[in-house]
């Protein structure tokens, strides 16, 4: 188990083990998506209340969720790379960045718009929405960061004091709609006793976040093999590989 | 869809070019790092002709 680790760390097979995986993820990403949106917009009945406007949540929810996740990911791989020293952790974190601040953007902005016929407002300073701008802020102070220096080690370790010091933001962002009185409404889906949502609109949403994880994971596979081969660039490995 | 059709093709259109420039971005970041790459080889191997 850990040899199988310890060899997943190493970027050439880190390269070549993404590289066979990728068409798989991406096509069952696009397969997924495909079919979670038809279920979402066309097969799920109306709800009684917001009529067709609540079908926003099969782009919003997923949207959100994977905010966090990437956020998680991203500072999880820093602190694996700054304690241990493993480039190839660095190299991951820095590839979560611009999916994850393009899915906290997703998550502001359709719940923006879903706001508008439902609360009628595009924006509140709630609890919910300001910890998420809050975490679009971090992504997007993390890029920034990185992009200010030019030697890639010290990139590494100072984007990834940011990422770890961030982190405190996620719980905050998940309980938030339980630690204040929010306009934003509490959990739905997580509730695993019993979800209060019917399955009919349930599964094109869970079909939908199963397809916005692949389709994460196929987007930090293809950015981490454009972050081995920059900083890879003089190893004897690559020239085999780009032959 | 209702009176809300705008606002969730809004939701559901601006999701999809977000998710298509991000694909297109990473894709074309990983050609530049390749041709970055293979001219760096080509050039070390010039230099030690």
């Amino acid at each position: 188990m850990w040899t199988w680790f310890h060899k997943l760390a190493s970027p050439p097979h880190f390269y070549r083990i993404a590289g066979a995986l990728l068409p798989w993820i991406s096509w069952a990403a696009l397969l997924l998506l495909g079919a979670g949106l038809i279920g979402g917009l066309v097969l799920a009945p109306a709800d009684y209340q917001q009529g067709d406007g609540f079908r926003i949540i099969y782009v919003h929810v997923p949207a959100a969720w994977l905010s966090l996740f990437a956020y998680s990911m991203m500072a999880t791989a820093a602190g694996i790379g700054l304690v241990w020293r493993i480039k190839l952790a660095h190299a991951v974190a820095a590839s979560c960045a611009v999916p994850g601040a393009s899915f906290t953007f997703l998550a502001l902005a359709t719940g923006s718009i879903w706001g508008k016929p439902m609360w009628g407002t595009w924006w509140e300073w709630d609890a919910r929405l300001t910890s998420e701008l809050i975490l679009l802020f971090l992504f997007v102070g993390y890029i920034a960061l990185r992009n200010a220096f030019d030697d890639i080690g010290k990139a590494d370790r100072a984007s990834a004091v940011l990422a770890i010091v961030g982190i405190v933001n996620v719980p905050i962002i998940h309980y938030s709609v339980n630690w204040w009185n929010t306009l934003h409404q509490g959990a739905t889906v997580t509730k695993l006793s019993s979800p209060s949502i019917t399955f009919d609109m349930l599964w094109p949403l869970l079909v939908m976040a199963l397809g916005s994880t692949l389709y994460f994971m196929a987007l930090v596979f293809v950015r981490t093999r454009a972050e081995i081969l920059d900083r890879e660039r003089n190893a004897r490995w690559l020239q085999k590989v780009l032959k | 869809m209702g009176g809300y059709a705008g606002y969730v093709w809004g939701a559901v259109g601006l999701t999809l070019v977000v998710l298509v420039w991000n694909w297109l971005a990473a894709k074309a970041r990983f050609a530049r790092m390749v041709t970055k790459a293979r001219r760096r080889i080509t050039t070390v191997k010039g230099e030690t002709k």
